[in-house]
């Protein structure tokens, strides 16, 4: 980058809160994907007069500017694809205002999710959806991108819980958007496009979102099937019979296998495994518990356990949290992770798919997720130096979203589209809708310098 | 400079297992102070393979990166891929060091405090402790280790603890040539000056043929712990921490304390005895057995609490200052009169740094044996004590 733009920037955030260091340029063109990128600047403005600042600079001289929450993305999304100033951030990240009378807060964009839910505890309030990486990941990425997480499936994803934003468009301007209230049809509903937007309409800067009271109880049950369709047939039968889980996880038995060899953990022997999260009022928790475990026997299971302590159930969440490391154990050297999502009616049959796509194409494909809201995960794994298992991994990966799309459901369910999916765009999007997102896009960054090169295939 | 990392084979699959998931930004206390994600674990471990891979170089800044890892181990903690991130720096420092090209300078005067004194501050022994000393026993195959914070910085806690011994019917001695234990240069990477001061250590403790060996700092408990088994001649040696055998006395009746201490404490976990040996609840109980004292856990407690920066005080002191406030912010959260613990580098650097909102930084011996009535006052407790 010009030494003159390098001195602009300086300028604008302040010489402590700008590097162009080479280990600082590396660590931030990097998320946790095999998508690579190389910054020529990374800012950590502090406030959004800055980014407004920043934005025209970035405006008038085209550079590409990459907003960054935590650099947690399963997508590739905040990885710089073309020489650009990298903006985190990280050093705005203050909660403004808890206003337990409205249920609502008020928090910078780079408040991790954690944080959010540790300052509410107090209040006994949370912000339900909870990424895998909420200990990390912050408001602003996953409003960005419209994370969901476990609980999405009773709780929804934050799409369902942002009430207003402040954000700095590409061409500079701070425009707040959205109300403090729960309900409000005045207008667009511009923060409904910008949720989700995966950072290449505008730069989030405070996220206005609603909260509600922690539940009085919350109960876990595992239950153990000899396939996973066995299991997602009970899953989906625990829906339709409005019980309104809080979660319902499926892992299946390659998954379960590495978690077993990875945390020394003792499965019983079978095909699949449900964990299943019931909160609220303690009679209305045991009362639906006790219908889904016979649903769960209804549907063949081979073993039904309700955790009987705190400890218990932590345990088992943190296990399934770890799923995808102890994929490791598998000795693959690259995954793709996928966030297909199908209907719920269809998921039984989606883990079938997957099951006989893994063996013709004679790739491992662990699945597990959130099966409640038939949002998979099947993680595509081979080894980065053997051309025949990369071919048969990326075969692998196209029939498994042509099947998500098949079934009527989804490339990307939380994750977002970013880099990865790109090329399976196409598949769920027709040309004339796909138009029309992309003149949104220019509506919003005429000149195409926020987060370039992201969701739309031709960029690819 | 020239430097690339050669990791051996069980380190290069460590560092390979960190798949950049950014979970350790939530632990790490250094990136807390810095916001800058070139100082977390995932940083740090990109910056590793970077090395490796030829595609940055070693510079100043570099160095800073590997040498203000505070070893804390709060990163491991959180790590789904459960890579040991400590074991990596360690020994990247460890090729630094053998390479001429770290550590820093002030690193390497504690070394040479070491060699010339047998303490890492280079400092002598009070009156206060000589004397005390003197009237232990002569010889004994059970030794209190007395560590160089404590004997050389805060010798109350030591004649305090040889009481409380003294009141359990323990005989013990300690060692007039006592070594440091080395924990700290290992930390650095000078892994065969650590050596060597540990060869000398044990050749004492075999000399004086010890059978037993208690510690009040929480390194001197994890090198006797686990380097010193690891050497044949001193491998059957029990070590135990001075908050260890104190339970043991509470639970055995040995010990009656009794005089009420009416304070709302929150107990500060040492990353050396917590994290790194797990002993959580031996301190915790003695206070629970304590009339009077009310313990609060912080929200950042046990295996997630917060570390004091004691390894990084030197010579980085303002980020050591950084990480005190982070965790005072937390205690003036919980409403406590105070902050007690059970290490004295975690006393030295919490009572360096305590703002005036904090009434007092305690350690657990003290308030012990005041509640036993052995003492009778202890600093900044005025006012709690009846």
């Amino acid at each position: 980058m010009k030494k003159e733009y390098i001195d602009r920037l300086t300028t604008i955030v302040g010489s402590e809160n700008i590097s162009t260091e080479p280990l600082e340029l590396e660590v931030y063109s990097r998320d946790p994907t095999i998508v690579r990128g190389m910054a020529e600047a990374v800012v950590w403005p502090t406030d959004p007069e800055q980014i407004s600042k920043m934005m025209i600079f970035a405006n008038d001289t085209k550079v590409p500017v990459y907003p960054r929450g935590a650099g947690s993305s399963l997508s590739g999304g905040p990885v710089p694809t073309k020489p650009g100033i990298v903006l985190s951030l990280e050093r705005m990240n203050k909660i403004i205002d808890i206003d337990v009378d409205n249920l609502q807060f008020l928090a910078e964009a780079g408040v991790s999710i954690r944080e959010i839910n540790d300052a509410l505890k107090s209040h006994n309030l949370f912000i339900p959806p909870d990424p895998a990486s909420e200990v990390a990941c912050t408001i602003g990425g996953c409003v960005a991108n419209n994370a969901g997480g476990i609980h999405a499936v009773k709780y929804g994803t934050f799409e369902d819980w942002v009430l207003s934003l402040e954000v700095v468009l590409p061409t500079g301007e701070i425009i707040n958007t959205g109300s403090k209230t729960s309900k409000s049809v005045s207008g667009y509903n511009l923060k409904g496009i910008l949720t989700g937007s995966e950072g290449t309409l505008a730069i989030i800067t405070k996220v206005r979102a609603k909260i509600t009271a922690m539940p009085e109880t919350r109960m876990i049950t595992t239950a153990y099937f000899n396939t996973p369709e066995d299991a997602g047939r009970a899953s989906f039968k625990i829906m339709v019979q409005g019980l309104n889980p809080a979660a319902i996880e499926l892992l299946d038995k390659t998954t379960m296998n590495t978690i077993s060899q990875y945390l020394k953990m003792e499965f019983p022997p079978s095909g699949a495994m449900l964990i299943i999260e019931f909160d609220g009022a303690r009679n209305d928790v045991d009362m639906r518990m006790n219908k889904a475990e016979q649903i769960c026997k209804d549907e063949g299971v081979i073993e039904v356990k309700v955790s009987q302590t705190e400890e218990e159930s932590e345990k088992l969440w943190s296990a399934r949290k770890k799923a995808f490391q102890s994929l490791a154990i598998l000795g693959k050297t690259s995954i793709l992770i996928e966030d297909i999502t199908v209907p719920i009616s269809k998921v039984p049959e989606m883990l079938r798919r997957i099951h006989e796509i893994s063996k013709k194409h004679d790739t491992i494909v662990p699945t597990f997720g959130h099966v409640g809201d038939g949002n998979l995960h099947p993680h595509v794994l081979y080894n980065e130096d053997n051309q025949e298992e990369y071919d048969k991994a990326m075969a692998a990966t196209d029939e498994i979203f042509k099947t998500a799309i098949e079934l009527g459901g989804t490339i990307s369910g939380e994750h977002g589209v970013g880099v990865l999916k790109r090329k399976f765009f196409p598949l769920e999007h027709d040309p004339k809708e796909t138009e029309l997102m992309k003149k949104v896009k220019q509506l919003f960054d005429p000149n195409n310098i926020l987060n370039p090169n992201k969701i739309f295939p031709e960029d690819a | 400079m020239s430097f690339k990392p050669k990791l051996d084979k069980e380190l290069t699959y460590q560092l390979n297992k960190c798949f950049r998931c950014s979970f350790c930004r939530s632990q790490c206390p250094i990136y807390e102070s810095k916001k800058n994600e070139t100082w977390n674990a995932r940083g740090r471990m990109m910056a590793v393979q970077l090395l490796k891979e030829g595609k940055i170089t070693l510079d100043d800044k570099l160095i800073d990166r590997v040498y203000t890892c505070a070893l804390c181990k709060s990163c491991e903690e959180i790590c789904p891929g459960l890579v040991k991130v400590t074991d990596i720096i360690r020994q990247v420092r460890c090729q630094l060091a053998d390479e001429k090209k770290g550590p820093l300078p002030e690193h390497l005067q504690m070394l040479e405090n070491i060699n010339k004194t047998n303490n890492i501050l280079a400092k002598t022994r009070s009156k206060e402790i000589e004397e005390a000393i003197k009237n232990l026993p002569q010889k004994s195959d059970t030794i209190l280790y007395m560590g160089c914070v404590a004997q050389y910085v805060y010798p109350k806690q030591l004649t305090t603890l040889f009481k409380l011994l003294e009141k359990m019917n323990i005989k013990f001695t300690v060692l007039k040539d006592e070594v440091c234990c080395g924990n700290y240069l290992a930390e650095l990477g000078l892994k065969k000056d650590a050596e060597k001061v540990l060869l000398k250590t044990a050749k004492i403790l075999k000399d004086h043929n010890v059978k037993k060996i208690i510690t009040l700092c929480p390194m001197c408990y994890n090198t006797f712990k686990h380097d010193l088994q690891q050497l044949k001649v001193t491998s059957k040696i029990e070590v135990k921490h001075s908050t260890q055998l104190l339970e043991e006395a509470l639970n055995k009746g040995l010990l009656k304390p009794s005089r009420p201490v009416n304070m709302k404490l929150a107990y500060k976990d040492p990353c050396h005895l917590g994290r790194y040996a797990e002993v959580y609840d031996a301190p915790r109980n003695i206070l629970k057995m304590i009339k009077g004292v009310e313990l609060v856990e912080l929200d950042r407690t046990k295996e997630f609490s917060k570390c004091c920066g004691g390894t990084i005080r030197v010579p980085y002191s303002d980020l050591r200052n950084d990480l005190c406030k982070s965790f005072f912010d937390d205690v003036i959260v919980s409403k406590v009169d105070g902050v007690i613990t059970s290490c004295p580098t975690c006393f030295h650097n919490l009572y360096s740094t305590a703002p005036y909102d904090i009434k007092g930084v305690f350690d657990v011996q003290e308030i012990l044996a005041y509640s036993l009535g052995m003492i009778d006052e202890i600093e900044d407790l005025t006012g709690y004590l009846e």
